[in-house]
């Protein structure tokens, strides 16, 4: 168990990158110390990084972390968590309030219930990286206005709420055809009905179904069918998923340092919260070979403007 | 290993210190966000959309290929409007655009993946050595029209671009075998794996039948023509990708066949076994590039042989004191091609796909070249799509050639889409392209050796067949055409619709002993319209018709084509019940080599019905079924294809296929 335990520390050591931000406001004895910790140094933690840095007033100072929280980092008025695997830690760091982002609302919600007395002291909160479901269902209704029946492949890992997805999509006048998919033994032949009886393939995030293994072959599955899929992110548009709606990392950022300024003049983190701003990618060369008509993604997002301003 | 939960709360309860956790990969991770993923839908695997393709097309999809109860690839172009698909024998197929063709169909290009199978030494393509199974297809795109600058060489009344099934398409195994009467027996398997970077799959199959039924009525009551067919074939496609830019395509295949030849009453083609054979190997790789750009290159080699030999019993043979004696003929023809390709986006609304080829043709026949012959070919090409406004399309392309002839040819292409709605196009196209004399028609020197006894009689050493006199230009045609596609109640009911003149010159014409480049011009223009209406998820009725007018004093070509074609399928799914029903329909025609001696082979206007009905099961978790019964012909109505005495009388075949 110790041994263990020091393996993974010297590997999360290898992991993460630390960077401090002192907030000197006027108003304030002490300036607000910000720990940022990164789960990761690839592009998507390192963007958000850059740009939370510059949406905070003061300027920066970054450091890297090695094994643990450096001594000036366990003094911190606030630890923003990028990602699952920093937020677990930061949850660890029993006083201090943390801010997790870019974190899915299933991740972050799983890990608060196992912490109840965070939950009690709200000091543990959330920018979402996921979309709400209503905007992702209003995205595809103003991409394909005609859409009827929407078709979803899960897995268990997913722990897709396919009640209250069902209910969403019902709301907005589509339906949705959902394929629970056990192993990803029997993926392919659960796509195959799904796309026989859909207009659409709604990507979810689960890792069983959609890797960078299976892409491929779920990609020209459903070409083949000339249904389009609704991807996740910028990547599968580029890889020939008709659209996505999603935040991008710069995106979050300018909302958590929203959320950081709030705190420093309130003392108080809001509830957990989903993305404001968002990104539309649209891919119009799969578009039209399937012979879509899309709309502009300004028309886009106009409409997806009005579907939410109607709805209850 | 312990649950995560566990292990998160006894790491923040025991030592309150950093904790790494492997479950946060497990569902509830961001990384389904930020995952990297190959490029799939890349430009070169998107078809064009019927309303931005530069000609008219006919795409036959999967379900059509079902439906149509077809066992034969080339029986498939019946469903293509102005195609003409007839049959020398029942395993030599006649497949050409707007007819004009004799035994030999030369002035269509097809494509496999790719690869071009229209092969010397005739320029034909051999459809029943194909080493593909019908089941291998994924779907058939028949350009109407030349598209040399797209499709290459010779591609001069059109283009037929068979695409077969991805490696990845099969995961599984799947047997099938189809049972029928006149010798019709059709056994296949395929075997699919999908893997991380590899996917494969592997088709072996067997065909055969005992061709058309004979004739009887006929002033030469014994002109049976003898063609049985029987073909084994295996095909392997593996593909490689390795990473998220590159992709690696590999194709093997090999068929050997027998095949009934010669005619009863043709003393030096008299009844015969010929034996074909055809192997491939085809590499294809691809790389995605920033901006959705791709570079693309491709080999391939073909090699095709014939052998037979001819139990001759020429009437002269008696006279010389010889009861009989052996004709034998071989023919190997190979191929090699490699082809670069490069696609690239300037700006939003323009993308150009430009490259170059290299192909070397080698043919051994020593009945019809005195020496083995190869000829190099390179070509350019270059093609431009350009969306001048969202309602204006441009497609422009051009093709050099440098044909083997000492000679540059260039064929262009423009065509110009307007979208009058998203839902109403309207297309105005012209295009030049050639047709390069076949290895035979420009130094054919056909001829038998005779035995000795022969020789005396005949005057001869050698039977002449034929001897080329060189010096041939390539056939060119200019192409005209206005199209219209529109989509109607709410895109349920499509239309294609075409009008065309083509005007051709140099049309290589026989002249013996060889061939000539005929002054004599030739004109043909006619309509062509595709319907199709979707009447719900579950059915679908197609449509063809075409109106075709060849004007020329050329000998042979009037009336060549039928001047109207019209078809109909209709499918319709009941749950586990299928069911379609085509009906063709064509006015008389007369073969183009066969109309000057006799009356005989007239085609006279004919019909013909087929029927299909099929019911797919479920044996057990994960394996399915499906019985198919086919019958062909219903109603029996009286029909020969190209030869008087190639009846087509009602058939059918029961087809049994499980998939697990």
């Amino acid at each position: 168990m110790h041994f263990a335990l020091n393996f993974e520390r010297r590997l999360i050591g290898a992991l993460l990158l630390g960077l401090l931000v002192t907030i000197a406001e006027t108003g304030w004895a002490e300036p607000l110390k910000v720990l940022v910790v990164l789960s990761d140094n690839t592009p998507p933690y390192q963007s958000f990084a850059d740009v939370l840095s510059k949406n905070l007033p003061v300027p920066v100072q970054a450091t890297v972390l090695a094994g643990q929280f450096p001594q000036d980092g366990q003094q911190a008025d606030l630890i923003v968590a990028v990602g699952m695997k920093a937020t677990e830690l930061a949850a660890a760091q029993a006083d201090i309030p943390v801010l997790a982002v870019m974190v899915p609302q299933f991740g972050f919600e799983k890990l608060l219930a196992q912490i109840p007395t965070r939950k009690k002291t709200h000091t543990f909160s959330a920018v979402y990286l996921d979309q709400p479901w209503a905007r992702r269902i209003d995205f595809l209704r103003a991409m394909l206005p005609d859409l009827r029946k929407i078709g979803l492949l899960y897995s268990p890992e997913a722990h897709l709420d396919v009640p209250r997805l069902r209910q969403v999509i019902a709301h907005r006048g589509s339906s949705l055809v959902a394929q629970p998919v056990e192993s990803s033994a029997e993926l392919f032949a659960k796509l195959e009905s799904v796309l026989t009886s859909s207009d659409a393939l709604l990507a979810v995030p689960d890792g069983v179904i959609y890797s960078s293994s299976t892409i491929r072959n779920i990609l020209l599955t459903s070409y083949r069918h000339r249904i389009p899929l609704i991807g996740l992110s910028q990547a599968y548009v580029n890889a020939g998923a008709l659209g996505a709606v999603f935040s991008t990392p710069e995106q979050l950022a300018a909302q958590a340092g929203a959320v950081v300024i709030s705190y420093e003049r309130t003392g108080q983190l809001p509830e957990p919260q989903f993305p404001v701003n968002y990104s539309i990618a649209l891919n119009q060369q799969v578009a039209r070979s399937l012979e879509i008509e899309l709309p502009s993604p300004e028309a886009i997002r106009n409409r997806m403007d009005k579907a939410r301003e109607s709805s209850p | 290993m312990m649950p995560c939960q566990y292990r998160l709360a006894i790491a923040v309860l025991i030592t309150g210190a950093i904790v790494h956790s492997a479950c946060a990969a497990e569902g509830a991770s961001e990384q389904s966000y930020f995952q990297e993923f190959p490029v799939v839908l890349s430009a070169s695997r998107l078809s064009q959309p019927l309303s931005e393709a530069p000609s008219a097309m006919t795409v036959i999809d999967r379900e059509m290929i079902t439906a149509s109860g077809f066992r034969k690839i080339p029986d498939l172009f019946k469903l293509v409007p102005g195609m003409y698909v007839s049959y020398y024998k029942g395993s030599q197929a006649i497949v050409s655009y707007h007819g004009t063709s004799d035994q030999f169909a030369r002035r269509m290009q097809v494509l496999i993946d790719g690869r071009s199978v229209y092969l010397a030494p005739f320029s034909d393509v051999n459809w029943e050595s194909l080493p593909i199974n019908l089941d291998d297809i994924e779907r058939i795109e028949v350009v109407r029209g030349p598209s040399a600058a797209a499709h290459g060489a010779n591609s001069l009344q059109g283009v037929i671009n068979i695409i077969t099934r991805d490696a990845g398409a099969l995961a599984g195994a799947s047997v099938s075998a189809a049972q029928g009467n006149k010798g019709a027996s059709d056994v296949s398997a395929h075997l699919g794996r999908r893997g991380e970077i590899l996917d494969y799959r592997l088709t072996v199959g067997y065909r055969s039948d005992n061709g058309y039924d004979p004739r009887y009525d006929l002033p030469q009551n014994d002109t049976l023509s003898n063609d049985s067919y029987a073909t084994r074939l295996l095909n392997l496609r593996a593909n490689y990708h390795p990473n998220y830019t590159d992709n690696l395509d590999a194709q093997i295949g090999a068929s050997k066949g027998v095949r009934g030849e010669g005619f009863n009453d043709a003393p030096l083609n008299t009844p015969h076994d010929q034996l074909a054979g055809e192997s491939f190997q085809q590499l294809t790789w691809q790389r995605a590039l920033d901006n959705q750009g791709e570079v693309q290159a491709r080999y391939y080699h073909i090699r095709q042989s014939l052998d037979e030999a001819t139990l001759s019993n020429h009437p002269q043979i008696s006279n010389a004191g010889l009861n009989q004696f052996w004709l034998t003929d071989s023919i190997v023809s190979e191929r090699h091609e490699l082809e670069l390709q490069h696609t690239v986006h300037l700006g939003e609304a323009n993308r150009v796909v430009w490259g170059g080829a290299y192909r070397s043709d080698f043919v051994e026949a020593a009945n019809y070249f005195l020496t083995p012959i190869r000829q190099n070919e390179y070509r350019l090409f270059a093609h431009d799509e350009w969306r001048i406004t969202p309602a204006w399309l441009l497609n422009s392309g051009v093709m050099l050639e440098n044909g083997g002839l000492g000679r540059t040819d260039t064929s262009p292409k423009i065509a110009l889409n307007y979208h009058i709605t998203p839902a109403h196009t309207l297309r105005a196209g012209i295009s030049r392209a050639y047709r390069n004399p076949a290895m035979l028609e420009e130094k054919g020197d056909w001829r038998y050796p005779l035995p000795q006894p022969l020789q005396l009689a005949f005057g001869m050493q050698n039977y002449p067949i034929l001897k080329a006199m060189g010096g041939l230009r390539p056939e060119q045609v200019w192409s005209q055409e206005i199209g219209y596609l529109g989509k109607l109640v709410d895109d349920g009911v499509s239309i294609d619709l075409r009008v065309f003149h083509d005007q051709y010159s140099d049309i290589i014409s026989s002249t013996p002993p060889g061939f000539t480049n005929s002054s004599i011009p030739m004109g043909q223009s006619g309509l062509e319209t595709s319907i199709e209406y979707r009447l719900a998820d579950q059915a679908r009725v197609i449509f063809n018709y075409s109106r075709n007018r060849i004007s020329t004093d050329l000998n042979g070509y009037m009336g060549n084509m039928p001047e109207q074609q019209f078809g109909m399928m209709y499918t319709q799914k009941f749950g586990d019940y299928s069911f379609s029903l085509n009906y063709y329909n064509q006015s008389a025609s007369f073969p183009a080599d066969r109309s000057g001696s006799t009356t005989t082979d007239l085609q006279p206007q004919h019909q013909r019905t087929d029927l299909r009905l099929a019911k797919s099961f479920q044996i057990d978790r994960g394996a399915r079924g499906e019985a198919a019964l086919v019958i062909q012909n219903l109603f029996n109505t009286d029909y020969s294809e190209y030869i008087a005495t190639n009846v087509f009388n009602r058939t059918s075949y029961a087809k049994l296929t499980l998939n697990f």
